[in-house]
């Protein structure tokens, strides 16, 4: 008889952590939208600080932000409710610099979309930076709210609008298409007056 | 209630709360002076209200003004609407049943002259309502066979259940008819009349306690501040009772609850009803105690000292304030929307139970009821040539607050907030709507966006672990940014404001709430779209509405 409880116990305990984890574990997307000033190429190298075209060698872990900027790492149940959004970086090996300066040879950019255990935040005006893929990046700083987290990241101008893919001698953008070569040239030409 | 203004060629736009609510932006332009036009009119539960009349600061493309102006408000204690369904029909109507956003979903319209319809019924106040539009004309209002107003169904947009005539009556039977006239103001391109509902009202009498005739001893005081009328009148001995003769159908007795006050019987027509206990640890004004309903006509009410307590009362005092009834038996149809409903709290319960020969069997009860609307659940994902849908609400009404530490009144925003909503909220059939309440967890701020500080303004979910339920939305309106308020077309581009500098609120707003609805971002070959996710400066296209957004709104909430 004590068996047979024991047993029974011992199911229900089985069963309770089985829904507890199937509950927990189920994804869940989050999704923040807004609207973006609309920039065009000129904006673009105007507001750069830094032009490179570069490679995705890595993403990193994403993180949450919290209300104050800060960084929930770890973040238990309770920071998280506390949480504003994802974020996520990439570090980029830069081939080319066309406006500004760098110290090292790769740099890390960051996006604010993600994917942490069971959610994934979306945005779909935010870039992709995808692993092996080549850009053509227009940066600044980071001055948002996650400014303070890994200082000397940068972030996109104007989101989606300041990074082209590099494919098969174009550079395109989701809005945007250019022949590569002229894309540089037009850049460099704006960049020395002679536009 | 109703509010009354004179409207006007340079009149603007008036926001209109109820106890600090946010209900709707009403435009008091009209190409000609009217002097008291119903502007608006709505029904909520009995009780204590307040209405707030607020100067918005926009108006319609052809007002030369913003000026607002408020000549009266008319409120009523119980009402009963009428669907068109009800009315007799003569001549050439359509009756149809699938009026989507009309009341009941039903409404009749013509187009043919001779064409009228008539009602009967037995009150003092009445409103007609219809579904106003581009195209249609003039509708002859009579009362009692007298034409009494000619009144213009045409709007530059579809506009539904709205107020188009009300008025006064004395108190009786009486018969509305509503007939097509066959002509039209310029603007409109058509001359149909459309007919959608009416509601009409007992008058509620409020009698004050001076009115009573008393016998044996009592304190007729008229230095009650707290009192009705500043009147009151009490009694702590025995033979003590009031009395008071009325024609009517249902009462409402009014006192001031106390730490020492006894017990009154209540009797109509010298029948006992109850025995009502006036304490209460703590004085309590104008108190309704005693609620009742019954047939209508002449009925004597008797209010008498009881000599006796509930234990903790100190004494055996009763006081008598005022009473108020009303003058017909209410007549309600299956759809009433609201029953009279007094919080008595020392009284036995109450049902209505009318049972006069002129009205149906009512089915009312003491709870305030509120007319479902019979909308289909709102539809999640869908798309379109330039739209895209989201997840959606499970709701057709998400209240929304504004933060006050970042967006204060003095900003001047609010008008611009408001509009913004209103504009998805005009968006008919859909019976989506945008309600501000200062209550509403749904906030919009002044902040930077919690994400990307590119962004103008963006909408995010507010986070509850562990993610099973999203059911808050938050807009931050990003202060990095330069905000104008500026919605006059550039001469030289319709599309912006002639800013070079600045962005301007409401353009963006209108699609930030868009996102608010669940909306997505459609093609970026889709520019001119609301729901187009970049915007220039001094843009003011999102402002007003494209096909496709509407399209979208349209099917999501239909």
């Amino acid at each position: 008889m004590k068996k047979n409880i024991l047993m029974t116990l011992i199911l229900i305990l089985g069963l309770s952590v089985s829904a507890i984890s199937v509950l927990h574990y189920k994804p869940v997307a989050l999704t923040s939208q807004g609207s973006l000033p609309k920039f065009d190429v000129d904006d673009l190298i105007e507001m750069s600080e830094l032009i490179v075209i570069g490679e995705v060698e890595t993403t990193l872990p994403s993180r949450w932000r919290g209300i104050e900027g800060v960084d929930l790492k770890n973040a238990s149940p309770d920071d998280v409710v506390k949480a504003r959004g994802l974020f996520t970086d990439s570090v980029i090996s830069v081939d080319q610099i066309l406006k500004g300066e760098i110290v090292e040879p790769a740099i890390r950019v960051r996006r604010f979309t993600g994917e942490v255990r069971n959610v994934i935040w979306a945005n779909d005006s935010e870039p992709t930076y995808d692993t092996g893929k080549t850009y053509m990046l227009f940066l600044v700083h980071d001055f948002g709210p996650t400014a303070n987290i890994d200082p000397g990241d940068y972030i996109a101008v104007g989101a989606f609008q300041g990074v082209y893919e590099i494919v098969d001698g174009k550079a395109i953008s989701r809005k945007d298409e250019w022949i590569l070569k002229e894309l540089v040239a037009y850049i460099e030409n704006s960049l020395s007056g002679a536009k | 209630m109703t509010i009354y203004a004179r409207t006007a060629f340079n009149r603007g736009k008036m926001h209109i709360y109820l106890d600090d609510t946010f209900l709707q932006t009403v435009d008091l332009y009209t190409a000609s002076l009217i002097d008291q036009n119903p502007v608006f009119s709505t029904t909520f539960a009995y009780g204590d209200h307040t209405v707030t009349m607020q100067w918005a600061g926009t108006k319609n493309a052809s007002s030369s003004g913003t000026a607002i102006f408020i000549d009266k408000l008319t409120y009523t204690g119980d009402q009963d609407v009428v669907d068109d369904t009800a009315f007799s029909y003569t001549g050439t109507w359509t009756n149809s049943s699938s009026c989507n956003g009309a009341y009941n979903n039903t409404c009749s319209h013509t187009s043919t002259s001779g064409a009228y319809a008539t009602y009967s019924f037995t009150g003092s106040w009445l409103a007609v309502f219809a579904r106003t539009a581009y195209n249609r004309g003039m509708m002859n209002v009579y009362i009692d066979n007298t034409l009494v107003s000619t009144v213009d169904l045409y709007s530059a947009n579809l506009v539904e259940e709205r107020v188009v005539y009300s008025t006064s009556l004395s108190h009786g039977s009486h018969t509305v008819k509503l007939e097509y006239s066959g002509t039209k103001n310029a603007a409109s391109s058509g001359y149909l009349v459309f007919i959608d509902k009416i509601i009409y009202t007992n008058e509620l009498v409020t009698v004050d306690d001076e009115a009573f005739t008393y016998t044996g001893t009592w304190n007729n005081d008229d230095s009650c501040d707290w009192a009705y009328n500043s009147t009151c009148s009490g009694a702590n001995s025995s033979g003590a009772y009031a009395t008071y003769t009325f024609t009517g159908s249902a009462m409402t007795i009014y006192s001031r609850p106390a730490y020492n006050r006894g017990k009154m019987k209540v009797y109509l027509d010298n029948t006992l009803q109850a025995t009502v206990d006036l304490y209460s640890p703590s004085l309590i004004n104008e108190r309704p105690v005693y609620s009742l309903s019954f047939p209508y006509g002449n009925h004597t009410v008797k209010l008498e000292w009881d000599g006796t307590k509930n234990a903790n009362s100190s004494d055996y005092h009763v006081f008598i304030d005022k009473m108020t009834y009303f003058t017909a038996a209410p007549t309600p149809t299956p759809t009433a929307t609201v029953t009279n409903t007094p919080t008595a709290t020392s009284t036995p319960t109450v049902t209505l139970t009318p049972t006069s020969t002129n009205t149906p069997t009512s089915t009312s009860t003491n709870t305030p009821t509120i007319t479902p609307t019979n909308t289909p659940p709102p539809n999640w994902g869908g798309s379109g040539t330039c739209w895209v849908g989201g997840s959606s609400w499970d709701v057709y009404t998400v209240y929304y607050s504004i933060d006050r530490n970042s967006i204060p009144t003095s900003l001047g925003w609010d008008a611009y907030i408001f509009a913004a909503a209103e504009t998805w909220n005009d968006v008919s059939p859909s019976h989506f709507v945008f309600v501000y309440s200062t209550n509403s967890t749904n906030v919009i701020s002044r902040e930077e966006p919690p994400n990307d500080p590119f962004f103008l303004a963006e909408v995010y979910p507010h986070l509850f672990f562990p993610f099973v339920t999203i059911s808050e939305k938050q807009m931050a309106i990003n202060p990095l940014y330069s905000w104008d308020t500026n919605n006059t077309p550039d001469p030289s581009d319709p599309n912006s404001n002639g800013s070079t500098s600045t962005y301007n609120l409401q353009n963006v707003l209108t699609h930030e709430f868009g996102h608010m609805l669940q909306l997505n971002h459609p093609s970026l070959d889709c520019e001119e779209e609301t729901m187009y996710e970049l915007i220039e400066r001094g843009e003011i296209k999102k402002i007003s509405l494209e096909p496709d957004d509407v399209d979208a709104i349209n099917w999501k909430y239909p």
